[in-house]
């Protein structure tokens, strides 16, 4: 019954995957919905938004003395709250063009 | 059978059926249950069973065995007793065995380069030789004497036992350690035992050999230190003992870090060859749909735009090599070959699925004969919702307004969330012009013009009517006077109207950018950048700043191309319609007024790409020229700010140059008087070297704009005694 209401697709989903995918190789800071926070070099990124991380340095390193010894990772998209990343490496006018498209035009979700 | 090998397995005391025992060891047997119950706590007492046989197994029939002999075939009571003779078959087979151990062994002489091979990943170049003996591992090429014993001694001895020859087999690897092995004897029976492996594994596999391959590697180091030594000090070896000693240790980590990497792939390699080629396609192909796209500007926009941005930045750069390198920043030499292959792969791949794609869409909702409902197949651009908002007024009313609308004929509000739509839709259609732009197709070769024509003036059908709609959502060509500010100012107050001005520009006909210019300079001082008081706070230098930057340079383009009376022609329309002491205040204002008189100045004197033009436009200008001295008379020294910085200066200095360049004598004379405590405050302050050399020549370097249009220089400025 709502499942006829909620068919709806996710035009922006492609657009973040999108715009990971030229952050390949910077450096960038994950925090996590459990308030871990994560600093290392964006090594891949998938459709879900998955995000391997190299060369990991735990932001806050008293409070996680496990993660001593980590030094590559893999975090599942559902857990970020935040992605922290270098400003020059955005393109923002560029940004802004990609956002208006993915509203007008969806990304073909309904072709899957 | 009274026999178990060896053991008399009569049962104490056991006739008829039932255990019996005299009075005497009764009464003993009591004592010790008792007294064991009285150590441990336990009641025996319940597990006297006395009298409770039941002679059940009286009745047993064994009776009426006559036939079983027919019944069963004659049963294995030819040879000795019931049992296999284990040691007599064996030592019928024994030359055979002998002869397939001896082939064996040649054949693993002969294959002892791969066999090797195959023992180097457990050995390691001979270091652990040592432990793999302690492991019990025998090495193939030692056990020259035979494995299977001796069998003459053994199969007497079976004989002897009845039986139980296959049992001592005297093995020259493990000798009497087996034998006593397997005895029962219990715990301190163990401990001998186990000793006597050792010092039987000690004694027979490991001693010779081992000391033998010691002594070979110390030797080989040896030589291969002495190398070292030969070529690190160019060819005369150093025999002192702590630089032997140096070496043999560095020999010893780099053998011991090989070692290290051999076994962490050694250990890989064991579970490789696991899948098939086809079974990794296969898995490959999976992932690789869900991220296909045919349209990779579509669906993958902001990657692609951003990587060919980087790309062309770098080339124009200068980067020497190959673009593509300089993408992947992690990339090895290894790597970037390897994924050149892997990409054309992959690339096919990608290809089949696509057509594969194209020919069966799935579907985002399943419906199976006889549910009752649909159900919604997942997927990442298909999520499942968190929340389920039932939306049926406003659903038909958004889907409705995606493609933008026209403008409404009637009286145009200019409340921001208007101006902004407009914006917005100008957007839009700037996206769609670049986008058609990207799918141009090409030029027709020869022969194919026909086709290929054919789908040029469809395209250039499509380009004209979103270039029209863009060009109508821009609100130009709005009539004056209706609504202050003018729809298109309004649009340029906006930074986001600015920033998408230059990508207007490159859309529009040459007739539609006059037209935007036209419109621009008769309403040029209501924009929000005009306004003097601007210059105080930050956000308004960053909006004078992106004006200058975006709306400024594309128009300079133009204006530079123009005719000698379209300039003619925007001037007058210029001073007419704004107030030039109130627009020269500010810079962009000064900026185009410096455009104008100068693009004039050089059609005027003939150096444009047009003839130079007649008396009666001359005329013109000069009137035009006059009238704006006029206006600006007196006003020239406010038109320097106050506390400015050095780069603020530059476009004033500019602006009067260009007057001067238009100026009679007297007008030169009055320039000068006006600005004449602007240029002696600069040349004095670059002369007393307060400040640093680059700033004193660049304040020279303002001031002599102006001068040299006059035909004087800074250093003819005698500075007055104070």
């Amino acid at each position: 019954m709502g499942t006829l209401d909620s068919i709806r697709s996710n035009p922006e989903a492609v657009l973040f995957y999108s715009f990971f995918k030229t952050l390949v190789g910077q450096p960038v800071t994950v925090e996590l919905k459990n308030d871990l926070a994560i600093t290392g070099v964006l090594v891949s990124v998938d459709q879900f938004l998955n995000i391997k991380l190299d060369n990991i340095k735990v932001v806050d390193e008293e409070r996680y003395p496990h993660m001593l010894a980590v030094k590559n990772c893999f975090i599942r998209g559902s857990v970020v709250r935040y992605v922290q990343l270098p400003a020059p490496s955005v393109d923002t006018a560029l940004l802004q063009d990609a956002a208006r498209r993915e509203r007008q035009q969806p990304a073909t979700g309904a072709r899957k | 059978m009274s026999d178990f090998f060896g053991f008399n397995t009569v049962m104490p005391g056991r006739q008829g059926g039932r255990i019996a025992l005299n009075l005497e060891e009764q009464q003993e047997l009591d004592r010790q249950v008792q007294k064991y119950a009285l150590e441990t706590g336990e009641d025996f007492e319940i597990y006297d069973y006395g009298e409770t046989y039941d002679n059940l197994a009286d009745d047993l029939e064994e009776t009426r065995d006559d036939l079983n002999d027919e019944t069963f075939g004659g049963a294995g009571g030819a040879d000795e007793g019931t049992d296999f003779d284990f040691a007599k078959n064996t030592h019928q087979v024994a030359p055979a065995l002998k002869k397939e151990e001896e082939l064996y062994i040649k054949q693993s002489d002969h294959s002892g380069v791969r066999r090797s091979s195959f023992a180097s990943l457990w050995e390691n170049d001979g270091n652990n030789q040592q432990e793999s003996f302690m492991k019990g591992l025998p090495e193939p090429s030692h056990a020259a004497s035979s494995i299977w014993g001796s069998f003459g001694n053994t199969t007497a001895k079976g004989m002897d036992l009845g039986g139980n020859g296959g049992f001592a087999v005297h093995d020259p690897v493990f000798g009497q350690g087996t034998f006593a092995l397997s005895r029962p004897a219990g715990f301190g029976g163990n401990q001998p035992s186990l000793e006597e492996i050792e010092a039987q594994l000690s004694r027979t596999a490991g001693a010779q050999p081992h000391l033998q391959m010691q002594q070979e590697r110390k030797m080989m180091s040896l030589e291969e230190v002495e190398a070292a030594l030969m070529n690190i000090n160019g060819g005369r070896p150093i025999y002192s003992e702590a630089m032997i000693a140096e070496q043999q240790a560095k020999q010893d980590r780099l053998e011991q870090r090989r070692a290290e990497r051999q076994a962490k792939q050694a250990d890989i390699a064991k579970h490789n060859g696991l899948m098939t080629q086809s079974d990794k396609d296969f898995i490959n192909r999976i992932q690789i749909s869900q991220l296909v796209t045919d349209d990779p500007y579509a669906d993958d926009f902001y990657c692609q735009v951003y990587t060919a941005l980087r790309n062309r930045h770098l080339q124009q750069m200068g980067i020497p090599g190959n673009i593509m390198d300089a993408e992947g920043n992690q990339g090895d030499s290894r790597r970037r070959g390897g994924n050149g292959r892997t990409e054309q792969r992959m690339q096919q791949q990608v290809q089949r699925i696509v057509s594969d794609a194209k020919r069966n869409p799935k579907r985002t909702n399943v419906t199976v004969e006889g549910a009752l409902g649909k159900i919604a197949v997942n997927s990442v651009l298909n999520p499942r919702q968190l929340l389920q908002v039932s939306k049926r007024g406003s659903y038909t009313e958004s889907s409705g307004s995606n493609s933008p609308k026209p403008p409404s004929p009637g009286p145009v509000s200019t409340k921001s969330h208007t101006v902004l739509g407009w914006i917005e839709n100008v957007y839009t259609y700037v996206l769609a012009l670049e986008q058609k732009r990207r799918q141009q197709p090409p030029p027709p070769r020869m022969g194919e013009e026909e086709i290929a024509g054919e789908a040029i003036r469809r395209w250039n059908e499509e380009y004209g009517v979103l270039a029209r709609k863009m060009w109508n959502e821009l609100r130009i060509t709005v009539p004056i006077g209706i609504v202050h500010p003018h729809p298109f100012i309004s649009i340029l107050n906006y930074s986001k109207g600015k920033k998408v001005i230059p990508r207007v520009l490159r859309h529009l006909l040459p007739e539609q950018t006059l037209t935007l210019l036209t419109m621009l300079v008769a309403n040029f001082e209501s924009l929000n950048v005009c306004k003097s008081e601007v210059y105080a706070d930050v956000q308004g230098n960053q909006e004078i700043e992106l004006f200058m930057n975006t709306i400024v340079p594309p128009l300079l383009g133009f204006v530079s191309e123009a005719p000698f009376r379209i300039v003619v022609g925007l001037l007058a329309l210029f001073i007419e319609r704004n107030n030039m002491i109130w627009v020269a205040r500010s810079k962009p204002g000064l900026a185009f007024l410096t455009l104008f008189l100068s693009r004039a100045e050089i059609l005027k004197q003939g150096q444009g790409n047009y003839p130079i033009p007649e008396d009666r436009e001359v005329n013109q200008w000069n009137e035009l020229y006059h009238r704006l001295f006029n206006q600006l008379q007196t006003h020239f020294s406010a038109l320097f700010m106050p506390k400015a910085t050095m780069a603020e200066d530059v476009h004033v200095w500019r602006f009067l140059a260009a007057m001067a360049v238009g100026a009679t004598v007297d007008q030169q004379h009055v320039l000068v008087t006006e600005v004449r405590e602007q240029v002696l405050e600069n040349v004095i302050a670059a002369q007393t070297t307060r400040m640093s050399p680059e700033k004193a020549a660049q304040r020279i370097g303002n001031v002599n704009l102006f001068l040299h249009a006059l035909g004087l220089d800074a250093s003819q400025v005698s500075v007055p005694s104070m």
